[in-house]
């Protein structure tokens, strides 16, 4: 193992013609961690995983791969990367079994022992010997995964892979994950669903028009800013009241009430500042019926940081 | 390059390979319409043909001969040589675009082989298909023209091998023409579309002409078979010909396979 970085790219761009898919992006995926690539449709996500993995060329660059400069160790890198790109595809007409026997046949000697363990961690030894015609998307998804840990990968690349699972499966896959990452495993998980990279990540790189807008570790990225949510059967009212409260930076109605942000520096702990500003409700006559500090969300900082936060706006 | 210096997870090129052209194998044996086609192309006719000369032979022997001999082995291999290289293009044209087809190609990339192996192993797991099925339609009338030969001469163990190498190589060159066409083309109807009409059409038409003889495989073939007469080409011409029509097809796909975005 070299490298502190599983994934490290410099200057990074891929350009279609005229339209810039990836643009100069400078990526830093630790080792050992889980970590979302999350980015809006059409931001890059996949364009940078298939270059990542030799499936097309960079237009200019630098990135390496478990310490690997790719394309010049590319062989050596991806032994121990498995992938899943975009939907996983297979041959249908083979069973998943016979699928997983030719991706090792590529692959070294070994994999072909990892068989029967890939199958089973991903629940589906019992369906192995059928067609893969037969088998759902969601299940295609899970030998797709099974496919990916024949390397007995350093590294796993999965892009959107809860695409047609089930909620169930959803669960099973984030266990999933977050196992392989206790093993020591680095998974680059590219998604655009905030929800899934909040709960599965350990760190996350925000991109947009193919750029890295901020990366880091998911509390780095929601920042220290302290915010408490408030609910009101007036909250119009209560919006405009607490526009002139010293500790307020601002006020947004949220479909949970009215999420207000401290003023940095503001001198009292959030559960404090939440006493404090119900405390000031209610003495302007106003009911109360939820006064709690909430944690900033993924979701907020994502819509700042890209360029979809006029359209959620 | 030996084991020693391969890089962790890296397997000996010699094994990697095997497994590789297993794997190939498996893809298309388990295409149950391609092997049934296959077979149809190659040993149904031999079976058929040699039950319709036993039939008229039986039938009046006074007007046709032995269903065996030298000289029904010879039409009937001609026969198995124009038609089963119809199979022989349909295995080419899967090995080649198979992979691409089902998008698996591209799972097979990250997998970090060379592209170049990936296609290399194509050759020999194909020709693990059709060159059996071959075999098995050659037997059928190598069995009827000696066991059918009748008062008449029957082919002798010389004739018979001469047979199996000139049908090896009529087939191995439909492959390989197949596998390169396919791999450098995207789509499989349309690689089967040009490679049949090219077949069956468009170099017999060219043939006729009688101007590019030097440069198209039926004369350089026709050198190679047994009891075809005399030759046109000379045996190095024929050489270079047959060499030229490997060599291009399989180059073109390969240089297709590796710079092609997957």
């Amino acid at each position: 193992m070299s490298g502190t970085y599983a994934v490290e790219t410099s200057g990074l761009s891929k350009r279609f013609g005229a339209r810039v898919a990836v643009d100069n992006l400078d990526l830093r995926v630790p080792r050992g961690s889980a970590f979302g690539y999350l980015g809006p449709n059409g931001a890059g996500k996949t364009t940078l995983i298939r270059l990542l993995l030799g499936l097309t060329r960079a237009t200019s660059g630098m990135m390496r791969l478990l310490g690997h400069p790719i394309p010049a160790e590319r062989a050596a890198a991806l032994s121990r990367v498995g992938a899943i790109v975009e939907e996983p595809r297979f041959h249908r007409y083979l069973t998943g079994r016979e699928n997983l026997a030719v991706i090792a046949a590529a692959r070294e000697r070994e994999a072909h022992a990892r068989i029967e363990g890939a199958l089973a961690r991903v629940g589906l030894a019992e369906r192995a010997d059928e067609r893969v015609s037969t088998y759902s998307l969601g299940m295609r998804q899970r030998l797709g995964v099974a496919r990916a840990l024949l390397a007995d990968p350093e590294l796993l690349i999965l892009d959107e892979p809860t695409n047609g699972l089930d909620p169930a499966g959803i669960h099973e896959f984030r266990g999933m994950i977050r196992g392989l990452v206790a093993e020591g495993r680095t998974v680059l998980l590219s998604s655009h669903l905030l929800d899934e990279v909040e709960k599965i990540c350990d760190a996350v790189a925000i991109v947009d028009h193919g750029r890295v807008v901020m990366q880091g570790s998911l509390a780095e990225l929601k920042g220290d800013r302290q915010t408490i949510l408030i609910g009101s059967g007036d909250g119009v009212r209560v919006q405009a009241l607490l526009a002139a409260h010293p500790a307020v930076r601002s006020a947004a109605k949220t479909p949970e009430g009215i999420r207000i942000t401290l003023r940095p520096g503001y001198p009292l702990s959030a559960e404090d500042a939440a006493a404090d500003i119900n405390r000031f409700l209610v003495e302007a006559g106003l009911a109360v019926h939820r006064v709690e500090p909430a944690p900033a969300s993924l979701e907020e900082r994502f819509l700042e940081l890209t360029s979809r936060l006029g359209v959620a706006a | 390059m030996s084991t020693a210096t391969l890089a962790p997870g890296q397997p000996a090129p010699q094994q990697q390979g095997r497994r590789l052209v297993a794997a190939e194998f498996l893809k298309l044996r388990r295409r149950r319409a391609l092997v049934m086609a296959t077979l149809l192309l190659t040993v149904a006719p031999m079976i058929v043909s040699y039950i319709v000369l036993a039939v008229l032979h039986a039938s009046n022997p006074g007007k046709y001969g032995p269903a065996g001999g030298v000289d029904n082995l010879g039409g009937s291999l001609r026969l198995l040589s124009q038609i089963g290289v119809v199979a022989a293009v349909l295995i080419g044209v899967t090995a080649g675009g198979g992979d691409l087809t089902a998008g698996v190609f591209r799972e097979l990339v990250v997998t970090g082989r060379p592209r170049f192996a990936l296609f290399a192993a194509r050759i020999p797991g194909g020709l693990a298909l059709l060159l059996p099925a071959v075999a098995v339609g050659f037997s059928v009338a190598a069995t009827a023209s000696v066991a059918l030969a009748g008062p008449g001469p029957a082919p002798g163990g010389g004739l018979l091998l001469e047979y199996v190498a000139w049908l090896a190589l009529v087939m191995s060159l439909g492959f390989v023409l197949a596998l390169g066409v396919s791999s450098l083309l995207d789509s499989r109807a349309t690689s089967i579309g040009i490679l049949l009409t090219w077949q069956l059409a468009v170099a017999p038409l060219l043939l006729q002409t009688g101007k590019l003889d030097p440069i198209l495989l039926g004369d350089a073939l026709k050198r190679f078979e047994p009891g075809a007469g005399s030759p046109s080409l000379s045996l190095t011409t024929a050489i270079v010909v047959i060499g030229g029509w490997t060599i291009a097809p399989l180059a073109a796909g390969a240089w297709r396979t590796h710079t092609r975005d997957a």
